[in-house]
């Protein structure tokens, strides 16, 4: 594992980057918008050489004593899962779930590359070209990100359906293909080396569906960041709003060559190559929700109420969440599935029932958070207020005691605002309902992984003293995915009117 | 393993049992309120002979899984996986069966070593433990508090259940009346529990009571109502296990049977909520079957709003097994090093499906649409003048009038008889319910300091360090107190 410093320095590359309403980023190590994840991602790396970390962050030593990072291993059994679980859970809590994107998400997408190229059957060749690339950022570190592919909305308007991929094929040379378009949503491009491009960009080679990888910094490449989550200048204010906002954005490819071993040939969806990728949100997810149990708890105590019968009650609606999706994780890893390459993955059925429990459970989440500490959360005050001559008596009067000074309680209530009732907050929440499908993507693959539709729907049957016919729902999950949204461009009739 | 005739035998044993609204009992194995249910635990002992469920059923080395007492994670998979088996066979209507026994009579072994008042309790406990693996002996359990009547007695020292009328050399003699437990009338043994507030040596004490000793009454409750035609009931004429209570008059126990328990819910319920939740999940499994089945036989399995409610079934039955399986891949060990399903996972487990019990419910009577309700029996189906009508209405689509009404009449039954009424009535007070649940999974929850404090890393501050450890381990909360009427 390379170091922070390392990492840093791999960043001025050259590339094009924008942040909306913050212009051209000449250097991300440096720019106010962008220097503070850049910051996160340096410390990331230098985890793997702090010994206090060294088991959650590295394998047990290898019969020549080396320790492999957990965030690069390809898994092939239970154990391998349970410690990248593991470190994956450690290091998604050090941002409060807000950095979901990291090296070790990037070595999963590699690992799903390889098993989309699989699946798809494309040829021996394919697949050694994908563990190549495996290989290669198992190696180095560099920092992968994920990009579905799918057009921005000014495509998917537009009048000829022709038009509407978000990617064309500009020539084909010996050396690889030259790629044209804009792609839509994905994250922390601005702070990763490479990005994979799923099949939904619409290009085809030889009937094949292609996928591929570019570099950020390559010649034609233009990033572009969303605006940042608007949030206080005072990190005491804005404890993760100032350090945790990876960005999102959105690529433009003008004229770039990708080399043929960058190019992919996998199935339309991009189902295969998210094969490990829930199972790391569902680590985010469950993150977030552990550091809301934690300032749950925290508040409890300094709000002075961790014998008030109806608090503990909130902590037990947040903790029985928490728990449901640690087991959830304990499942996964622990009844692994192979796969075509020989890789282990943990179990989706358990990733998934671990999913749809914290959609249905975010909001609540964030509503107990904004009840627990009262109103107090409402108008804290800030250290620059506490610091005010005119206002430092009052203040403390009105929010020490019991253990806390007014700055401490202070600090703590910032922060519950700040997770839950932020701009970062609010960031999260739209981004999660998009990122991987959503509720309904979740919901689709648990119905296509559940095995078990026959042999229920025939064991009931049992009961009935009579014949009756041998029932077969294999449509229910042979069904494929709900396709994407369909964007209906407006009739020419209704353009032409003022 | 007894067989199931050597089990049917052994309740013709002079036991003493009155059904509400029927009167006394003299033979359970015949009676007709009593003897179906007889029926199907003769069934639970002999399916251990059959090659069918040997697999299932019985370790490499013989032992039946229902009787081993688990020391490794192996051990506790394949227990799990035969309690899943056999509990949905009954569609999770049968929660005590000599299985659940075998886990009562481990906890009182863990309840007594937890205690630690002396060897010879623990002795004791494990002496019974192996009376009942080498017998096949059928225990039930009561928590042993007291009925409402008692607990309205003037005077607070009546307010108990059972009193210790005297002591012998050989054991103590009590007196009382017992609330609400399951399955008296088909075990042999009934553990009372410490909530009686009888002590031995100055320690709460549970003991055991033979169903057939002299001085021992058994009252069951009305059986669940239902039709008298088992197509209309194919689960109600089956699988109503009848709780009961009872009375003692003068009842020896001997000391051997007596044991001084640690008072708290882990010890003896140390495997029982798994045996719960298990239960649990086999009635949202025949659930999602049932609307499995219904979806294909009212033709709906291609119906994008249908498909939608059976993944939220399907959401609901993954989440507990899938907590289920973290329990058990992910166990604890007691001290002695008995291997336990990881209680925290379990008690998530069963606190989402309280939270989505209702609703699985009501999915299952969406599901089939009116039909659920106008569906014929299979006597109207006879009826010269009504039988070609009917199989015009409910027949056709490669299922007969018959069968298409037999799946309905049986999610009928299922969801919408006094059957699932007792079984959601009784669920919500038998292992404590919601509040139990939750106060379950409060104590075993482990990571109150851990998480508290690690959120205060992100503040640029000394913080004062934070101990909410209190929460998980305040004492379970009182039972209900029964507000006296004031006095005229």
């Amino acid at each position: 594992m390379r170091t922070g410093a390392e990492y840093r320095e791999a960043l001025r590359d050259g590339r094009v980057v924008y942040v909306m309403g913050e212009g051209r980023v000449d250097d991300v190590t440096t720019h106010p918008a962008t220097r503070g994840v850049v910051d996160e991602y340096v410390r990331w790396h230098d985890l793997h050489r702090d010994p206090d970390w060294a088991d959650t962050m590295l394998a047990p030593p290898d019969a020549e004593g080396q320790r492999t990072p957990w965030a690069l291993t390809g898994p092939h059994n239970a154990s391998d899962l349970i410690g990248m679980g593991r470190s994956f859970a450690k290091t998604c809590f050090l941002s409060a779930g807000n950095i979901t994107h990291d090296p070790a998400y990037g070595n999963l997408i590699a690992l799903g590359i390889i098993n989309a190229v699989a699946e798809h059957g494309a040829g021996a060749e394919h697949v050694d070209r994908a563990k190549a690339y495996h290989t290669m950022i198992a190696r180095t570190g560099r920092f992968l990100t994920f990009s579905g592919g799918s057009p921005p909305i000014g495509y998917r308007l537009r009048p000829d359906p022709k038009d509407r991929a978000a990617i064309k094929l500009v020539r084909e040379t010996d050396k690889g293909i030259v790629l044209s378009g804009r792609i839509g949503m994905h994250t922390s491009p601005c702070y990763a080396e490479d990005i994979f491009v799923g099949s939904l960009c619409g290009v085809q080679l030889d009937g094949h569906p292609v996928s591929f990888v570019v570099e950020v910094g390559a010649k034609g490449v233009t990033t572009l960041c969303r605006k940042i989550a608007a949030r206080d200048a005072n990190p005491f204010l804005s404890p993760l709003s100032s350090r945790f906002d990876e960005l999102d954005g959105t690529l433009w490819l003008d004229n770039v060559l990708i080399p043929w071993e960058r190019v992919f040939l996998i199935d339309p969806g991009p189902e295969a190559v998210a094969r490990w990728l829930m199972w790391h949100h569902l680590h985010g997810w469950g993150a977030r929700a552990e550091f809301s149990l934690g300032l749950a708890l925290a508040l409890s105590d300094a709000m002075g109420l961790t014998e008030n019968a109806q608090t503990v009650e909130y902590l037990i609606d947040l903790l029985a969440v928490v728990q449901t999706i640690r087991a959830c994780q304990t499942a996964a890893a622990h009844e692994p599935e192979p796969t075509l390459t020989g890789f282990c993955a943990p179990n989706q059925r358990h990733v998934m029932a671990g999913g749809i429990t914290l959609f249905k459970a975010r909001q609540q989440i964030g509503e107990i958070l904004r009840m627990v500490p009262g109103s107090s959360l409402v108008v804290a005050p800030s250290n620059s207020d506490i610091s005010a001559p005119a206002l430092a008596a009052g203040l403390d009067e009105a929010f020490a005691g019991g253990g806390y000074t007014t700055a401490q309680r202070s600090a703590l209530l910032q922060l519950a605002w700040d997770h839950v009732s932020s701009g970062l907050d609010g960031r999260e929440s739209a981004f999660e309902l998009h990122a991987s499908g959503g509720m309904p993507t979740w919901r689709g693959r648990l119905r296509k992984t559940f095995t078990d539709y026959n042999s229920l729907a025939n064991a009931v049957l049992k009961q009935l003293d009579c014949d009756m016919p041998a029932i077969d729902l294999g449509s229910i999950p042979a069904a494929p995915l709900a396709p994407r949204r369909i964007n209906t461009p407006r009739s020419p009739a209704l353009e032409a009117k003022p | 393993m007894r067989t199931g005739a050597e089990y049917r035998a052994a309740l013709r044993d002079g036991r003493k049992v009155v059904i509400m609204g029927g009167g006394e009992i003299d033979d359970v194995t015949t009676h007709p309120a009593t003897a179906a249910m007889v029926e199907q635990y003769v069934a639970w002992y002999d399916r251990h002979f059959d090659p069918d469920w040997k697999d299932t059923l019985v370790a490499p080395d013989g032992r039946p899984w229902c009787f081993v007492l688990p020391r490794t994670k192996e051990e506790v998979l394949a227990i799990g996986r035969s309690i899943t088996k056999t509990i949905f066979l009954s569609a999770g209507n049968i929660t005590h069966t000599p299985h659940y026994g075998h886990l009562i009579a481990m906890g009182v072994l863990v309840a007594a070593e937890t205690r630690n008042a002396g060897p010879h309790h623990a002795a004791n406990a494990e002496a019974y433990r192996r009376e009942v693996v080498e017998t096949g002996r059928f225990i039930t359990f009561c928590g042993g508090a007291a009925i409402i009547g008692q607990r309205m007695q003037p005077e607070p020292a009546d307010r108990v259940a059972v009193k210790k009328v005297r002591e012998t050399d050989k054991g103590m003699i009590v007196r009382g009346r017992l609330g609400m437990h399951t399955s008296p009338a088909y075990a042999e043994d009934v553990y009372i529990g410490h909530l009686t507030g009888v002590q031995i040596d100055g320690h709460p004490a549970g003991f055991i009571v033979p169903v057939a000793a002299p001085g021992v009454t058994t009252l069951l409750r009305r059986p669940a109502v239902r039709e008298s035609n088992p197509f209309m009931a194919p689960l109600s004429s089956r699988y109503d296990e009848l709780d009961g209570q009872m009375w003692l008059d003068d009842v020896f126990i001997p000391w051997e049977r007596v044991f001084a328990v640690d008072p708290a819910p882990e010890g003896l319920a140390t495997w029982l909520r798994w045996h719960h939740l298990y239960g649990w999940l086999a009635k949202a499994e025949f659930t999602l079957g049932l609307a499995l089945a219904l979806s294909d036989a009212l033709g709906l399995k291609e119906h994008d709003a249908t498909v939608e409610y059976l993944v939220d079934l399907v959401a609901e039955v993954q989440v507990v097994r899938s907590c289920i399986a973290g329990a058990e891949h992910d166990p604890e060990f007691t001290p002695t090093g008995y291997c336990v399903p990881n209680h925290a996972h379990l008690g998530a487990g069963g606190v989402s499906l309280f939270k989505a019990r209702q609703r699985i419910s009501e999915l299952l009577r969406i599901i089939p649409g009116s039909s659920l309700i106008v569906a014929p029996g299979d006597s109207d189906l006879l009826i010269p003048e009504l039988a070609e009508g009917l199989e015009e209405s409910f027949g056709g689509g490669g299922y007969t009038a018959r069968q298409r009404a037999a799946l309905l009449q049986l999610a009928w039954d299922h969801v919408s008889s006094a059957l699932d009424g007792r079984e959601s009535a009784f669920e919500l007070h038998a292992s404590g319910g919601p509040p139990g649940w939750r106060h379950w999974l409060r104590r075993s929850f482990k990571d109150y300091n851990n998480l508290a404090n690690a959120v205060l890393d992100f503040i640029d501050l000394d913080m004062p360090a934070i101990d909410v450890s209190g929460i998980g381990t305040a004492l379970p909360a009182a039972r209900r107190p029964v507000s006296l009427p004031l006095k005229k």
